[in-house]
């Protein structure tokens, strides 16, 4: 063959795009027209039906009651899922201790708070002055009742649950993580325990914020749960209410309200994080020393140009 | 002379599948080994056990003496070293992977600091002194900010290597350091690996550069199926190997 070289060809020297049309794009349309008619239809048919009174939505969603359910939940919500991140790293690292005790200690609470209603176990600590009527012991001993009020109870319950799962996002992020980093870390002389904390877990945060976004949004609809020990959240709240004044629907619609504004906040907050991490940003946990010391050594200082 | 790594006997074997059959290996001073073979031949599981990223079955591996990995008691009793102990003595070997491993969440200059603050107990200023000065002298000065997934990948491993170098180690372990690589960009790091040979460091490179061999390395050690077939001045093995399976392997690579 002979021996050629090729000119290289410039942007001028490209054709046209091909000029395509995409195939049932008037069907789409039609389709999209029927299905919003009928959405329209089916909600305008429940909203103006005269069944919901919206002044009395109005009237009650501002409500101090409401408002002081409101707050419970978001305690609630921020408190358990503090708890439950605490215990998901404590019991995700324990299940790889290499003293068996811890490891089966981990694996068994695991195993029984997932294996469990979480309804079920709101109930058994608001009820657990039935198996132990004091905490502590002598003179010193308080009585079971007063320490676990019904908050109490649902932090206990809520938390403890979430640890569970939590550990599950914690073992699965940490095990994403190449293990390729750990042996660089452990080759250099670094302990695993300094292996774990400077290099796998700030990797690790990037497969772990998403699902833990993701509990946490459903954390927000489970705390209605604590409704059945009175915990004094925003379904209780409104309960006690519709109790009074029958008006059951309008003060459910009440509390759907505030649960969709959390939930769509959590959304969007998630969702920027993801974002943030998608960008490359670097993560909190692992770089916040250097950051303190040397600020210049962010990816957000780089000059942008370069790719 | 003596030995600055010395491996006595090792065994190796993962589940009924042995990998290791009782290896030899001694590294003089400031001696750099080429150890050459088929994949599969058990010389990445021998530079692992070197540093006991994995424990051998038996045998002995001594760096400048002191025993890898293993105590003996007074009583003659052999134990396990504590995590702290065996940290302690890889700080004194380092690593070079095939894949780089470089902490992918940190810039060229937290790579090559982190060790050094954590294992060396520098402080940050002079930590971060000692890890620029090292990526210049690998060519890394403007790269120095860059993460790990903006670099390619013979600047990855220069900042492997300078990681390494940056401990002052008593020598280095490269697992296929250019194996990842482009074929255009094994030229910089075996020009690194060069210098630090000339500069005296004592290094056990696991390669199929057969020409990287030759020139820089004094002693080339070939394996086949977990025991060393064949050992020498490395010229002389690569030019005129005894045995049949040197040559057929040899066969295959040029």
């Amino acid at each position: 063959m002979a021996h050629v070289t090729t000119p290289v060809p410039t942007l001028g020297d490209a054709p046209p795009r091909l000029r395509t049309k995409r195939p049932g794009l008037a069907f789409r349309i039609v389709l999209s027209v029927v299905i919003v008619v009928v959405v329209v239809a089916a909600i305008g048919v429940v909203i103006f039906s005269g069944a919901i009174s919206w002044s009395t939505v109005w009237q009650y969603l501002f409500a101090p009651a409401v408002l002081s359910g409101l707050w419970i939940t978001i305690q609630l919500t921020v408190f358990s899922m503090l708890i439950g991140i605490t215990l998901g790293v404590l019991s995700a690292l324990a299940v790889r201790s290499r003293t068996p005790a811890i490891a089966w200690v981990a694996r068994g609470y695991i195993w029984f708070f997932r294996g469990t209603p979480v309804l079920v176990q709101l109930i058994f600590w608001f009820n657990l002055a039935l198996v132990m009527p004091a905490i502590g012991w002598g003179p010193d001993a308080l009585s079971t009742n007063d320490v676990i009020t019904p908050y109490v109870a649902a932090l206990l319950g809520l938390g403890i649950n979430e640890g569970a799962y939590m550990s599950e996002i914690f073992r699965a992020g940490i095990e994403s993580v190449d293990r390729g980093q750990s042996e660089a870390g452990l080759a250099s002389g670094m302990t695993s325990s300094q292996v774990m904390r400077r290099i796998v877990l700030p990797q690790a945060v990037r497969v772990i914020t998403p699902p833990t976004g993701n509990q946490m949004i459903g954390m927000l609809k489970t705390t209605s749960l604590v409704s059945v020990i009175a915990a004094q959240d925003l379904l209780t709240s409104v309960q006690h209410i519709y109790a009074m004044n029958y008006q059951v629907i309008d003060l459910l619609i009440v509390a759907c309200i505030w649960y969709l504004l959390l939930t769509t906040i959590a959304t969007y907050a998630q969702s920027r994080l993801e974002r943030r991490f998608a960008e490359g940003k670097p993560s909190a946990v692992g770089t916040r020393r250097w950051r303190r010391t040397r600020p210049s050594l962010t990816v957000a200082d780089l000059p942008k140009d370069h790719s | 002379m003596t030995a600055m790594l010395e491996a006595r006997s090792i065994w190796k074997s993962y589940g009924s599948h042995l990998v290791l059959r009782g290896v030899d290996l001694e590294v003089a001073r400031g001696e750099v080994v080429a150890v050459l073979g088929p994949s599969g031949s058990g010389k990445s599981t021998l530079l692992r056990c070197l540093n006991y990223l994995e424990s051998p079955d038996s045998g002995s591996i001594h760096l400048d003496g002191e025993r890898i990995g293993v105590v003996e008691h007074d009583d003659g009793e052999l134990y396990e070293c504590t995590p702290k102990q065996l940290a302690r003595q890889r700080a004194r070997m380092g690593m070079v992977f095939q894949r780089f491993n470089l902490f992918a969440h940190m810039s060229a200059l937290e790579n090559v600091a982190l060790p050094l603050r954590l294992v060396r107990g520098l402080p940050p200023a002079e930590a971060r002194q000692r890890a620029e000065r090292i990526l210049n002298r690998v060519g890394l000065a403007e790269h120095v900010h860059k993460r790990p997934a903006q670099l390619s990948g013979g600047q990855q491993q220069r900042v492997a290597i300078a990681r390494a170098v940056a401990m002052e180690p008593e020598a280095i372990l490269f697992d296929e350091p250019t194996s990842a690589l482009d074929p255009e960009l094994v030229g910089e790091v075996l020009d690194v690996m060069t210098d630090l040979a000339r500069d005296g460091m004592t290094m056990v490179v696991v390669t199929h550069e057969i020409a990287f061999a030759r020139h820089v390395a004094a002693r080339a050690v070939f394996m086949d199926d977990g025991v060393i077939v064949e050992q020498g001045v490395s010229a002389e093995v690569l030019d005129n190997p005894q045995s049949s399976r040197t040559r057929a392997f040899l066969a295959k690579v040029r």
